[in-house]
């Protein structure tokens, strides 16, 4: 090692140990353990995801060939000696709790990694979150399990911490199922979360690491920049300058990244719920190999070290004055080539519409990653524009120093524009993860409604047992088949019809049917073929009798079942099955199986109606239009994770404007010195942030919105609401104003509270 | 005539070290004053007070007999404003704009509109011959012409008092020599008062009075 190298080194070291940067130090070493506590969390996210994905895997059931395959369903098979399955999802408060009935009458299996035998009858097997939900008081999934006797599933067993399962055992003959036998589990290749969303996603995760360790990189830059002029004049060549500027940021955030991923493992409970999704993890899927904890600790420590070898640069120049004199230049436009590359893969994969199309998520990263310098080179671009207006000295300054200077709130506008991003790109992605957690209930009387229109059903040919309805069920039409408008065209039936009792259609519809006798009638669109041929779901519907000697025609109007989704109405309910009902068996063979209820609008009444339906037919989940559309709308926890992220990286901006304005405090002391008001230099301040972060906005939302969109193309799904695009923008808009906002703020609070010292003289005075 | 500026027993510290400790002074109308002084005596620190850039820890200064120590900070800025010019070592205009806008920027703090303004401080850039570098930013001209700038915007808005801190400091001597004429110059040629920090006892010695600074207190007056 050169004199020179080992003199870098150790002015490096000792500045590190000096007393004077012990708030510095202790600020770098903290925030590289919070940065790399991010990374590791990244990480272990994706190791999570895989182990999850691993275990669910193995967990899919195979089945065999049914009988009759090819020919006539069946519904049960009695007697059989194979080990049956089905399954049933109810939901609960938002989540989905997966309920297996499996009919192991031999106890030869097969079995999924963690289970050895399955349960007899009258036992169940429930995850560990369920059983927590189980023993949680006035649980209605403690009702429902109350007369069986449970035992908790190894984790080896559930695919993830939150799953909510339970296998039950049944007797075959009460299994009823048109799967063939079990015959082994393994992964079936469904699809899941791939290789370029973990990497985006990843990349969206460690931005707020990086932003972090650049701007507790860029504190102390003045003093570390006059340092090196002085070691340069002397002598020292710039690459060392750069190293020793490397070693001072390095080193405290390499003890901090490296205290991180040494507590890491510490930090995670053995299964525990995230805040705002609620959802549960255990610890140790999130557990991180030795291999990747050493790449966070290296890649946090190699970022501040490329950060503050950039931060000791300036010390290339002679003099202060002399920056001055530096020529001012418009930034290229090519360093908004990546995010122009990102809409144009964007728009690309919006006309290839395939579905989990890499070019869309390699969109994302373009488009993340070039949106901090498109959006500086953007605001400068504008400013020179707008700066030709005459509108006094606030927006002269403004303009210009925008204009001239592209470092001037550039990581602000990216951090605002990463943030309104990440709020924006969360809306797709909460289609396909996000919960329902909405208040339904409370969204159905906002519209109106005093009754809901439920609909009990299942995909099995299992028969609805429905003793005694509670009196929370108004009204009752004990067996419809519904068409599912995603069935194959060869196995649908042949008829088209709603069967009920007269006196049940009536209080379904609120309304008298003539004729109305008390028989079970059939209700069936006029236009459609008595026997055979689709049916057509438009016109006239016939309400006729059983036995066909009475025959009324009543309009199929909306509003008789009315739905707030349409998507249930009885107008779509095309085929005959009352089980019981011998009359009308000739009608075929059902395909899906589905109950409506006239059920208030009341939560209370809501479990009530479920806990009974669910105790009488297991097999049967019990729904609601309401509850089915925020499936697709429920992006409330998503929105309010990305605005909380959003919220903690405008503070990040905040401290970025104070640590960049500090140094510029020789700029506000000559212009407070000609008697430029403070108000006045705060809105020269507010008025850059605004400018640089509007068009910042702009862009993210810009970015944001088509990547929605193209998602929401290729995945063929829809959005019931606009509402999540209107919070994301509300979002960035909160966060432009609180980062102009605070950022100003803070900068002119410094300048205030030291007005009687040092903060108003020129930096030129002040001792390094 | 009255004075136009009045330090009383003016004290201020920093920490344990006064940087001003018990200054009397008295500028009047028109008048140069010169305020020399070893590195570290104080000489900024009593230009700031007597600008009212910093308040005194005790003492008293009286812009007109009006204590400056009273006003609000609004005030404040508007006497730095209107009544107050500064120049600096390093001139320290706004480096984003041209050097019209920058010596037009007092005259349109004041109110006054862009383009008279602009005029203003094309005739002021004129009277100390750099009129024709008015379009260019401060990294286009030379360190004797940003002082010359300097100057001019110090007294475009024809103020009562200029503060000069080492205006030649970065100047070789024969800039330094033009830059302190045209100051003197044009201070005069408005009546402007001048306070001048600077450690150049010649330049000094081409002032009204002197003022010696020694540990904050003045030790010499001629």
């Amino acid at each position: 090692m050169s004199a020179s190298w080992a003199t870098a080194v150790a002015v490096a070291w000792r500045t590190v140990l000096s007393r004077g940067a012990r708030r510095r130090v202790a600020l770098l070493t903290l925030v590289g353990a919070v940065a790399a506590l991010g990374v590791l969390a990244t990480f272990g996210a994706a190791a999570m995801q895989g182990r999850e994905s691993a275990r669910s895997g193995a967990m899919v059931p195979v089945f065999g060939p049914p009988p009759g395959f090819g020919g006539e369903p069946v519904f049960s098979r009695q007697g059989v000696a194979e080990t049956g399955w089905t399954e049933v999802e109810h939901h609960h408060d938002g989540r989905r709790i997966k309920i297996v009935r499996i009919a192991d009458p031999d106890g030869r299996g097969p079995f999924p990694p963690g289970i050895s035998a399955w349960p007899r009858p009258g036992k169940a097997l429930v995850s560990p979150a369920l059983d927590e939900l189980i023993h949680s008081a006035d649980s209605p999934p403690a009702e429902w399990f109350a007369t069986v006797d449970t035992e908790v599933l190894p984790r080896t067993a559930v695919g993830s911490a939150g799953q909510l399962l339970a296998y039950v055992g049944v007797p075959p003959e009460e299994l009823g199922t048109q799967h063939g036998p079990l015959t082994g589990f393994g992964d079936r290749g469904g699809p899941g979360f791939g290789w370029y969303p973990a990497l985006g996603c990843m990349l969206f995760l460690v931005m707020p690491a990086l932003a972090l360790v650049l701007t507790a990189s860029r504190f102390g830059r003045q003093v570390r920049t006059t340092r090196y002029q002085a070691l340069r004049l002397l002598g020292l060549p710039a690459a060392h300058a750069r190293l020793a500027g490397a070693l001072e940021s390095a080193a405290p955030v390499a003890a901090g990244a490296l205290l991180a991923a040494l507590a890491w493992p510490l930090l995670l409970p053995d299964m525990f719920a995230l805040p705002v999704t609620g959802r549960h993890l255990f610890g140790a899927d999130l557990h991180v190999p030795i291999g990747r904890s050493a790449l966070a600790v290296l890649g946090v420590t190699a970022l501040a070290a490329v950060l503050g070898a950039a931060t000791a640069a300036g010390s290339d120049r002679a003099s202060r004055s002399v920056r001055f004199l530096k020529p001012v230049r418009l930034t290229s436009p090519w360093v908004a080539l990546l995010f122009g590359a990102g809409l144009l893969l964007l728009a690309v994969a919006f006309a290839r519409h395939k579905a989990r199309d890499p070019l869309l998520w390699s969109a994302i990263v373009l488009l993340g990653t070039g949106l901090p310098s498109a959006a500086a080179w953007a605001g400068q671009w504008l400013a020179r524009l707008l700066g030709r207006i005459e509108a006094g000295v606030v927006w002269l300054l403004a303009m210009r120093r925008l204009a001239a200077d592209p470092q001037t709130r550039f990581r602000v506008a990216g951090m605002v524009g990463i943030a309104v991003f990440a709020v924006g790109a969360a809306q797709p992605v909460s289609q396909v993860l996000a919960q329902p957690d909405l208040p339904w209930a409370a969204a159905a009387r906002a519209a109106g409604h005093t009754d809901l229109l439920a609909r009990a059903e299942t995909m099995e040919a299992v028969p609805l047992r429905l003793g005694e309805p509670p009196d929370a069920v108004r009204g009752l039409v004990p067996a419809v088949a519904l068409w599912s408008p995603g069935q194959d065209p060869a196995t649908r039936p042949a008829h088209a019809a709603l069967v009920a009792t007269c006196p049940q259609l009536e209080t379904l519809l609120a309304g008298p049917l003539p004729d109305c006798t008390g028989g079970r009638m059939m209700l069936r669109s006029a236009d459609s073929p008595e026997v055979g041929g689709a049916p057509d779901v438009g016109g006239e519907l016939i309400l006729r009798s059983a036995d066909r000697t009475r025959q009324a025609s009543i309009a199929p109007v909306a509003g008789t079942l009315e739905l707030p989704s349409g998507s249930d109405a009885p107008i779509e309910a095309l085929m005959v099955l009352p089980p019981d009902d011998g009359a009308l068996a000739e009608l075929g063979t059902p395909f899906l199986i589905s109950t409506y209820m006239r059920i208030p609008v009341d939560t209370a009444a809501w479990e009530t109606a479920r806990t009974w339906v669910v105790s009488s037919s297991p097999a049967y989940q019990l729904a609601n239009s309401y509850q089915r559309s925020q499936v697709l709308d429920s992006t409330g926890s998503w929105v309010l994770l990305g605005l909380t992220v959003a919220a903690a990286i405008t503070v990040l901006g905040a401290v970025l404007t104070l640590a960049e304005d500090t140094g510029h405090r020789r700029e506000w002391f000559a212009l407070r010195a000609l008697g430029i008001a403070r108000r006045r230099l705060t809105a020269v301040q507010l008025t850059e942030a605004l400018v640089t972060s509007t068009v910042t906005m702009a862009l993210a939302t810009l970015a944001s919105t088509t990547v929605g969109l193209t998602y929401l193309r290729i995945n063929e799904d829809h959005l019931d609401s606009n509402l999540p695009y209107f919070l994301a923008a509300a979002g960035g808009v909160t966060a432009v104003l609180v980062t102009a906002a605070v950022g100003s703020t803070l900068t002119l609070r410094t300048t205030r509270r030291r007005r009687h010292r040092t903060a108003l003289r020129p930096a030129a005075t002040e001792a390094p | 005539m009255p004075p136009v500026l009045q330090a009383r027993a003016l004290h201020l510290s920093y920490g344990p070290a006064a940087a001003v400790a018990g200054v009397d002074l008295s500028i009047g109308p028109g008048e140069v004053v010169g305020v020399v002084g070893a590195s570290g005596s104080g000489k900024t620190t009593l230009l700031h007070c007597l600008s009212g850039l910093l308040l005194a820890d005790s003492g008293s200064v009286l812009y007109r007999d009006r204590p400056v120590e009273n006003m609000t900070i609004s005030q404040r800025d508007e006497l730095r404003r209107s009544c107050f010019g500064f120049v600096f070592q390093f001139g320290d205009l706004v480096p984003e704009l041209t050097l019209l806008e920058n010596v037009s920027l007092p005259v349109r703090l004041q109110g006054v509109r862009a383009g008279e303004a602009r005029r203003r401080a094309a005739q002021q850039l004129d009277a100390l011959g750099i009129g024709q570098l008015g379009r260019r930013t401060v990294g286009e001209v030379s360190g004797g012409e940003l002082q010359r700038a300097a100057i001019a915007r110090a007294l475009v808005h024809r103020p009562d008092v200029v503060f000069a801190d080492e205006p030649t400091g970065a100047l070789d001597d024969h800039n330094s020599e033009v830059v302190f004429g045209l100051l003197l110059e044009q201070a005069r040629e408005h009546g402007a008062a001048v306070v001048l920090v600077t450690h150049d006892r010649l330049l000094a010695a081409r002032t009204d009075r002197t003022v010696v600074l020694a540990g904050g207190r003045v030790v010499e007056a001629a």
